[in-house]
C-alpha cells in the first residue's frame, strides 16, 4: 500500500447541465519523487451518448509500481529496523501492479442530469469498491447550478505482512453551487462531509520506539482511530481577463476530528494562442496543514494512539503547474495527428512538500516530485 | 464555526446576486472552455489523488474521489 494510487470518479463539473459529448481519452502519466517512488500509469476513457439524452463511460487504469517504491533509501540508525520485513515496513516484492475499472451512465432529468458511476480497484493486497451518485440542476435562467453528490465506498486491506483482512468504508456527501455573476466572471462555492471508519492506518508503516532505559528498539503498528469524520469548505472565482484568457483563484478549508485543519490557495492562470488551437495553462497551488492531535515525533513508550505518517504531521506544500494543449489541427507537418477533432496535452507539475519533522521512512523533512502527463482527448 | 458562517454568508450572496441574470446570449464569454472549472474530470482526478497521499486533507475542490489505500 506503500504507493500512490488513486481513484477517479466522474468529477463533477458544475456547469455542465449536459451530459458528456463522445469523446476518447487516453493518457500516459508518471510520477517520480525523491522518496524514491516511481510509477507509471496508463489511462482510458470513453464517453459515448447512447440516446439523446444518455451517456455511458467506461474508464480503465493500471498503476505499474517500481519496486523501489516499497525500498525507500534512508539513513542508517535506530529507526531503520522500522523497515524489517519480519516487523512489518516496505516489502520486497519487485513491481506491484494495480488494476482500476469504471463504468458509469448520466441522463438528463429535466434540465438537470443526474449520475451513477461503479468503481472497482484491486491490488495484490487491497481492493475497492466504489459507488457514486450526482446530481445537477439549473436555477435562475441556468445562471446558478445547484450540485449533489453522495460517494460510498467498501475497501479491504490485507497486507502481505499480516495475516487478516480488514475493512474500511467510506462515506462522503458534498454539496456545490456555482453561480455567474457576471459576463466575465463565475463563481463556485463546494462543501464536503466525509465519514471514514475501520482500518484508517498503513498497515506497512511502524512505529519504533527506543526505550530510555535500555535503548531497545520495538517495532510496533500504528494505531490509529477507528473513526474519522473529515470536512471542507471551498470557494474559487473564474474571471475573464480578456478574449483568449481566463484567471482562476481559489480557497479551501479543510477540518477533521483528528485535529488536522489545513489551507489552501491555489491559482490558474489559461490562454488560448492560434485561435484557440492551442492553450497555456499556468498554476500555482500553496498548502498547509496542522498536525494530528496523536502524531508524535518520536514515542518513548506505547501509546493508544501513535502514528508515523507524514500526512499527519504538519507542514506545507507548494506546487507548480504547466500544460500545454493542441489540437491536432496544427499538426499539419505530421498528416497522421492532423485531426480538428483530436487535442494533444503535455503537463509537467512539480511539487515540494515540506514536514515539520522528518519522514518515519525515508528519513527527510522535505519531498519533491514530478508529475507528468502525456495524452490524447478524441471527439468523435 | 466562523468559517462556516462566512461561506453561508457568500453562498446567500451568490443566491441573491442571481436576482440580475446574465441572459443566454450574453454568455458566450462564460462558456469557452478555459471558463469551466474542471474542465477536464481526467486531469483533476489524477492530481487531487496525489495530493490526496501526501497531504492530509480531502474534499472541498468540487471533485468526488471513491475509497483507496491512500486515505
Amino acid at each position: 500500500m506503500k504507493k500512490i494510487i488513486f481513484i477517479l470518479l466522474a468529477v463533477c463539473t458544475l456547469q455542465a447541465q449536459e451530459i458528456p459529448a463522445d469523446e476518447l481519452q487516453v493518457n500516459f502519466n508518471g510520477y517520480f519523487d525523491t522518496f524514491s517512488v516511481l510509477i507509471a500509469y496508463p489511462s482510458i476513457s470513453l464517453n459515448k451518448q447512447v440516446s439523446e439524452n444518455m451517456s455511458i463511460t467506461g474508464r480503465y487504469l493500471v498503476d505499474v509500481i517500481s519496486a523501489a517504491s516499497m525500498r525507500s533509501d534512508f539513513d542508517v540508525d535506530g529507526v531503520t529496523s522500522a523497515t524489517s520485513r519480519n516487523s512489518g515496513g516496505g516489502d520486497d516484492n519487485p513491481d506491484e501492479i494495480r488494476h482500476e475499472t469504471g463504468l458509469g451512465i448520466t441522463r438528463m432529468l429535466g434540465s438537470g442530469t443526474i449520475s451513477l458511476n461503479g468503481l472497482y480497484s484491486t491490488e495484490h493486497d487491497y481492493n475497492s469498491s466504489t459507488l457514486a451518485g450526482n446530481i445537477t440542476y439549473p436555477f435562475a435562467k441556468k445562471n446558478t447550478i445547484v450540485q449533489l453528490g453522495v460517494v460510498r465506498s467498501w475497501d479491504k486491506v490485507y497486507p502481505q505482512t499480516r495475516d487478516w483482512k480488514r475493512d474500511k468504508n467510506v462515506f462522503t456527501i458534498n454539496g456545490g453551487m456555482t453561480q455567474i455573476l457576471s459576463k466575465r466572471m463565475l463563481a463556485q462555492v463546494d462543501a464536503s462531509y466525509s465519514r471514514m471508519e475501520g482500518m484508517l492506518s498503513d498497515a506497512y508503516q511502524v512505529v519504533s520506539i527506543i526505550f530510555p532505559g535500555d535503548g531497545r528498539a520495538v517495532n510496533y503498528e500504528p494505531i490509529h482511530p477507528a473513526e474519522r469524520i473529515r470536512r471542507a469548505v471551498g470557494v474559487r472565482l473564474n474571471y475573464r481577463t480578456g478574449a483568449n484568457s481566463a484567471i482562476q483563484t481559489g480557497y479551501r478549508y479543510y477540518w477533521d476530528t483528528w485535529d488536522v485543519n489545513s489551507h489552501t490557495i491555489q491559482g490558474l492562470y489559461q490562454r488560448h494562442f492560434h485561435n484557440k488551437k492551442m492553450t497555456l495553462s499556468l498554476g500555482v497551488r500553496y498548502y498547509s496543514q496542522g498536525r494530528a492531535y496523536f502524531y508524535e515525533e518520536a514515542y518513548t513508550s506505547p501509546q493508544p494512539l501513535m502514528a508515523v505518517d507524514s500526512k499527519l504531521d504538519s507542514g506545507n506544500s507548494q506546487e507548480y503547474q504547466f500544460k500545454l494543449r493542441i489540437n491536432g489541427e496544427m499538426l499539419n507537418l505530421l498528416p497522421i495527428f492532423s485531426d480538428e477533432h483530436v487535442d494533444f496535452s503535455f503537463k509537467f507539475n512539480f511539487y515540494r512538500r515540506h514536514t515539520t519533522t522528518v519522514d518515519w521512512h525515508a528519513r527527510t523533512r522535505d519531498l519533491y516530485a514530478i508529475i507528468t502527463s502525456f495524452g490524447f482527448r478524441y471527439h468523435f | 464555526m466562523k468559517f462556516i458562517q462566512k461561506f453561508s454568508l457568500i453562498a446567500i450572496f451568490f443566491l441573491l446576486s442571481s436576482c440580475a441574470a446574465v441572459q443566454p446570449w450574453e454568455r458566450e464569454g462564460l462558456s469557452d472552455p478555459i471558463m469551466i472549472f474542471d474542465e477536464n474530470p481526467i486531469d483533476k482526478g489524477i492530481l487531487e489523488h496525489h495530493i490526496d497521499y501526501r497531504e492530509g486533507s480531502v474534499g472541498g475542490t468540487g471533485a468526488q474521489s471513491g475509497g483507496c489505500g491512500c486515505g
